[in-house]
């Protein structure tokens, strides 16, 4: 906010990134590559076993297995597919959406940025989760209506921040400059302004990957996200909820895998917002 | 001349901070905002095809839906609908409930006194949770309670509300059964709720909070009030603290639409007769006039939590509503 940096408040900018967060990309990584590598690793996550039911934790399975006999493992390994394929397809999806409106609205102003915030406000004044049910169960669970259903919930995180940075660099010297040495508007637009807003993007990209993870996930565990059979960690927990008083280890180990991406992407979301110096409360 | 400037000084002091333009400007954008919300329902209604099969029982015949769309005006042309739709809702009108066959907003109407006690405790305790950590993180003597709380605050803040109340059933229902796991039959059961939604609410604050301390530590009129001799303890709460508080304010309001969220799921897990759990289960039953009631409820409350937030922030600090 104000111009003196002080030694407390001075963001860490470092050539390589702290330990924690070295350890939390990794992690991150190992988990991504993991699960997208689950069809090759020759696991079956829905093979039944009646006679292997509700086993405990043991060298041949390694996470015990389900109501059905399922190892559920090999569904933990699945079950990260949803998740992490729609947290960053909506994450995604909601940046360029964002970064569009917000160019066109902080470049034209005027009524274009109106109507374009208007918009933003409404959308804010509906909680995601719940408009994502009403839409969900109108138009049917599928992947593609989970992917479009957060995305609509989380551009206008991207749009405000975008919008504010373009306002703020159309004004500055360079810009003036390259208006005058007459270039085209687009290009002004996508050439000079553009770069300038990827840094808070990485930023609010990352925070949108957790939400939209963590959206995923609750709707799945209200049964109205990912369908059965299919494997996701959501809906595990919430398979695994009945039997948490005789089998703790069915909701346990896919709600420990959503805790641990959870926390390796919220590490370093919280590392790029230092870098670039964006506060927290300007990503809700 | 003392006397009368000390008494102008009174009176400014007395004056409502409040601003009229700002309460009118606030309160519109709120209308605004519902308006788009309800249009927003409106259009989603229309858009999966005839509103009257979607909001009549499955088993119901042909005349039988027909005869609901000329009840609720579904025949008409969609502009007047529209108006109609409008009408209705602003006066809690929607059809019954397709199961207990009550009107729909009623049963909405019964449970919002219960997700108000489970909202409003657990944002009050998960507040000042995080008020007293961001505290502690920034202004401790000791290096442990400077680190530690809030280590430990932004591990829960990874863990999803479903799987943190999980954790609290299997730890204090189960394993030490000192709490029962779900129902609502005495206070009893409120306890777990409130938890697991204070533990999404108190993270961010002491984040906010923290940061901002830390931020204005080195503020003027801090270094001043420390020139002055006053107590290091005075300087940090009556100094510091305090005037973070405005920004700590903004951020609970924004984190509103998380809340009812946090207590959709939370209500479903815990069985607690919520709105939130009815709008799940109105939405896995395709009970739509019940869900469509309860969403609109929900934007509605949530539209009012938040403009209460924002007249809160203004009365904390006076300067926010000129921004």
């Amino acid at each position: 906010m104000s111009a003196v940096s002080t030694s407390s408040a001075a963001p860490a900018r470092r050539r390589l990134p702290p330990l924690t967060v070295t350890v939390a990309l990794v992690a991150l990584a190992a988990m991504v590559v993991t699960t997208f590598s689950a069809p090759l690793l020759g696991l079956d996550p829905y093979k039944q076993d009646l006679m292997a039911m509700l086993l405990p934790p043991s060298p041949q399975h390694p996470f015990g297995t389900d109501l059905l006999g399922r190892d559920i493992a090999a569904r933990v390994i699945w079950g990260g597919i949803p998740p992490l394929f729609v947290g960053f397809s909506a994450a995604a999806a909601a940046v360029l959406m964002g970064l569009g409106l917000g160019l066109l609205a902080g470049y034209r102003q005027g009524l274009t940025d109106s109507v374009l915030s208007r918009l933003a406000d409404i959308q804010m004044s509906i909680p995601g989760l719940v408009l994502a049910l009403l839409i969900l169960v109108l138009f049917g669970a599928s992947i593609t209506n989970l992917i479009i259903v957060i995305a609509l919930e989380s551009w206008t995180m991207h749009f405000r921040v975008v919008r504010s940075q373009v306002m703020t660099v159309r004004n500055l010297a360079f810009v003036e400059a390259a208006r005058l040495a007459g270039i085209g508007e687009e290009s002004i637009v996508l050439r000079h302004i553009l770069p300038s807003t990827i840094p808070i993007l990485a930023v609010t990209g990352t925070a949108n990957f957790s939400q939209a993870l963590l959206m995923e996930a609750a709707l799945s565990f209200l049964g109205i996200g990912v369908q059965p059979p299919t494997a996701d960690w959501g809906m595990m927990v919430s398979e695994g909820q009945a039997q948490l008083a005789n089998a703790w280890w069915v909701a346990m180990f896919p709600g420990i895998a959503l805790v641990a991406v959870m926390w390796c992407a919220q590490v370093v979301g919280d590392w790029l917002a230092d870098v670039y110096s964006v506060r927290g409360d300007e990503l809700q | 001349m003392t006397t009368v400037s000390r008494f102008g000084a009174l009176r400014a002091r007395l004056r409502s901070p409040i601003e009229p333009a700002f309460l009118v400007r606030r309160s519109l954008g709120a209308v605004v905002a519902l308006w788009g919300a309800v249009t927003i329902v409106f259009l989603m209604l229309y858009a999966t095809g005839n509103p009257a099969e979607v909001l009549a029982p499955e088993t119901a015949t042909a005349e039988q839906v027909a005869e609901l769309a000329r009840q609720y005006g579904f025949d008409q042309p969609l502009h007047k609908q529209y108006l109609d739709f409008l009408l209705n809702v602003t006066q809690g009108i929607f059809p019954n409930s397709l199961y207990t066959a009550r009107p729909a907003f009623q049963e909405v109407l019964m449970r919002v006194p219960n997700t108000l006690l489970l909202g409003f405790t657990a944002v009050v305790l998960g507040s000042a949770l995080g008020l007293l950590i961001g505290y502690l993180s920034s202004s401790s003597q000791n290096a442990l309670m400077r680190t530690i709380p809030i280590r430990v605050l932004m591990f829960v803040q990874s863990v999803p509300n479903f799987f943190m109340g999980l954790l609290l059933i299997y730890l204090f229902s189960l394993t030490l059964r000192w709490l029962p796991t779900s129902g609502f039959s005495s206070w009893r059961n409120l306890i777990l709720p409130i938890v697991t939604l204070a533990c999404y609410v108190a993270p961010n604050v002491a984040r906010l909070f923290r940061s901002t301390m830390n931020e204005t530590r080195f503020d003027e009129h801090i270094l001043t009030a420390r020139a002055k001799g006053i107590s290091e303890r005075a300087v940090r709460i009556r100094h510091n603290a305090i005037n973070a508080l405005a920004p700590v304010t903004t951020l609970i309001g924004l984190q509103l639409g998380g809340v009812l969220a946090g207590a959709v799921v939370v209500e479903t897990l815990f069985a607690y007769p919520g709105v939130g759990q009815l709008l799940v289960q109105s939405v896995v039953s395709r009970d739509y006039p019940v869900a469509l009631a309860a969403v609109i409820l929900i934007c509605l409350g949530y539209n009012l939590a938040s403009l209460l937030v924002d007249i809160l922030v203004v009365i904390i600090d006076p300067r926010a509503q000129n921004r």
